[in-house]
């Protein structure tokens, strides 16, 4: 089985090349399924989203530019984050609550609790957030989004951001808890 | 210790889940489906969804002033004055003595256009009563031949009654009419592609169903506005000899040239019926997000009052167009990228630069100053330009303009609807 680098499987797949197509799903396709999870509260959604996702960089992967290993993936991961905010953004109004102002400083005291729990539970949990707080928590805590740039995508303002995380935080801690009390339990 | 985001973040970033075997195989179906489909490129169809938004709310805008420059409330006869002029004049012919008669056609001089057709048909109708030579049908039917404007009358021959058919000038607005969106082609029209482009239709659709929805709830509440001063239109005697109008041949009224502001005077003897229109305001507007959902707008509008005064079977416009600049604060109670509803207090200056009334501009203008409350949508068509509908509830300051302002002064607070694009920052 032929090993291309990521810039050569870019060149080839822009040539709509069948081989390389499938070697680019076959590589980036586990870990962009697992950050759709993340997005979504469904696996059947997730699937969509991340050969939706795939198509979308397949069709316009041309507009590329190899800026080092790890960019062409960068790159796709990008692409299915703007489309999983999409989704969260178009699914339905977003009635920010009054008390929004309020900054909810959830405790964000050293816990390793979540070591423990594995990594498809984590995604079970954060699959069970609200679509809003899922969004936030995922741009935020793991896909390096600021609370401008999250306010700005979401079309919530930076305190809102920064309130939602709170209670998405509060929440999964409060689930991680329970988990691991459970799984305590002879 | 690390934080449990920290955590999860090291435990999820490169995680990798496991896809059914299928998963390549069905992939390759969708891509080469997505290349065979005759659907273009969704980075090629953005450019032009902000043409999905716009011709929407141009339609809609265009309806907003279609329906609000219609007269209000449950009489829809005053939306054209002949056809008003023609019917209530028929309506004097057959409710009245011969004497009275002869005095309308004294009051009223025989001219080309239809009232003074009706005045000539008076006189006609009053030798027919002192002839006894027909019966009142035949003067009915004298009537309708006499009467030939752009109205066609249908005459009952049981009851001898006249009606214009005027339900195309005239028909009333209706609040339940159905609209012309399908609300379930919306609905479908946004599930089934992911494309932003979708989505945009289908906001740009909903914010015009919202506002057509909106504009008719609001000309309804502009029959408030309806007042009946006397409730003794078509009286034929005169309140005095001196009647306040003077003539002016070759005008639209020949006989009727109101004295502005005189004729709105409370104290102008001659019965009256006022009808006030919803105002419309049109406006560029100016935004500045200085906090957290909070911002201050201003701008400039150009503002529209209109009024359809009848005294003695007469009917005429006022209408004043003003310029105005408001200030206001805003709070945003919901805020997506697509959509802004907000609540706003400020005020405002307007300075009126045009007022007509009976088809004569008058010099009047002047400043005023009023205080406004607003509840608005906005429908972001780009990161920094929307296109706001916002009800205004207005409460009028006293000014010099107080008391010649027969709008202003009998609403010191009343209800105006703009619209407009704002640029936002």
């Amino acid at each position: 089985m032929t090993i291309w680098d990521e810039q050569s499987l870019a060149r080839l797949c822009s040539e709509h090349d069948r081989k390389a197509e499938e070697e680019l799903y076959t590589r980036y396709a586990g870990r962009l399924y697992a950050l759709c999870l993340r997005y979504s509260n469904n696996p059947d959604d997730a699937k969509d989203l991340m050969q939706d996702a795939l198509i979308k960089a397949l069709n316009s992967i041309e507009t590329f530019k190899y800026r080092g290993n790890g960019s062409l993936y960068a790159w796709i991961k990008r692409i299915t984050v703007n489309m999983a905010i999409n989704k969260v953004t178009r699914q339905k109004l977003h009635f920010i609550p009054f008390d929004a102002f309020r900054m909810d400083r959830a405790d964000d005291t050293d816990d390793d609790s979540a070591g423990m729990v594995p990594e498809e539970v984590l995604l079970k949990m954060i699959s069970e957030l609200s679509p809003m707080k899922r969004a936030v928590f995922n741009m935020f805590c793991i896909d390096g989004y600021s609370h401008s740039e999250i306010a700005q995508e979401l079309g919530i303002t930076e305190n809102g951001s920064a309130s939602i995380l709170s209670k998405a935080k509060t929440q999964l801690k409060k689930q991680i808890k329970d988990y691991i009390k459970q799984s305590e339990k002879p | 210790m690390k934080r449990m985001e920290d955590i999860i973040k090291d435990r999820l970033e490169a995680y990798e889940e496991t896809l059914p075997e299928t998963g390549l195989a069905d992939f390759m179906t969708r891509l080469d489906e997505s290349r065979t489909s005759a659907t273009p490129n969704p980075a090629r169809k953005s450019r032009y969804s902000i043409w999905n938004i716009a011709t929407p709310a141009v339609a809609a805008s265009l309806l907003a002033v279609f329906v609000l420059t219609r007269p209000q409330g449950t009489e829809g006869y005053l939306a054209n004055q002949e056809t008003m002029a023609v019917n209530e004049s028929v309506a004097i012919i057959e409710e009245s003595e011969p004497t009275e008669l002869l005095a309308q056609a004294d009051i009223v001089e025989p001219g080309p256009d239809g009232r003074q057709h009706t005045a000539a048909t008076a006189v006609k109708k009053e030798q027919a009563a002192v002839n006894e030579a027909s019966n009142s049908d035949s003067i009915v039917d004298s009537i309708a031949e006499e009467i030939e404007p752009e109205v066609a009358i249908f005459i009952d021959s049981d009851s001898a009654s006249v009606e214009a058919d005027n339900s195309q000038m005239n028909s009333p607005i209706s609040t339940d009419s159905p609209s012309i969106f399908d609300t379930a082609d919306i609905k479908s029209a946004g599930s089934y592609s992911d494309n932003q482009i979708y989505i945009k239709v289908v906001t740009g659709a909903a914010s015009a169903v919202s506002t057509a929805s909106l504009v008719t709830v609001l000309s309804s509440v502009g029959g408030f506005f309806a007042r009946d001063y006397s409730g003794d239109i078509g009286s034929l005697d005169p309140p005095s000899d001196d009647p306040p109008y003077s003539g002016t041949p070759g005008e639209q009224y020949p006989d009727f040239i109101p004295s502005y502001p005189d004729i709105f005077s409370p104290g102008n003897p001659w019965p009256r019926l006022v009808k006030d229109y919803l105002p419309l305001t049109i406006g560029a507007s100016l935004r500045w997000n200085f906090a957290d959902r909070l911002s201050l707008t201003t701008g400039m509008d150009y503002n529209r009052y209109k009024s359809v005064y009848e005294t003695k079977g007469w009917s005429f416009d006022l209408t004043r167009a003003s310029v105005g600049i408001p200030v206001r604060v805003d709070y945003s109670f919901v805020r997506s990228r697509l959509i802004d509803l907000y609540l706003g207090v400020g005020g405002s200056a307007e300075y009126f630069v045009s007022t007509n009334v009976g088809g004569r501009k008058s010099d009047e203008d002047g400043l005023l100053i009023s205080a406004q409350a607003a509840s608005g949508l906005q429908v972001n068509i780009s990161k920094h330009i929307g296109a706001y509908v916002e009800p205004r509830l207005i409460w009028v300051l006293p000014s010099v303009l107080y008391d010649d302002d027969p709008f202003r002064r009998d609403h010191p607070l009343f209800l105006k609807l703009a619209s407009g694009i704002r640029y936002s920052f």
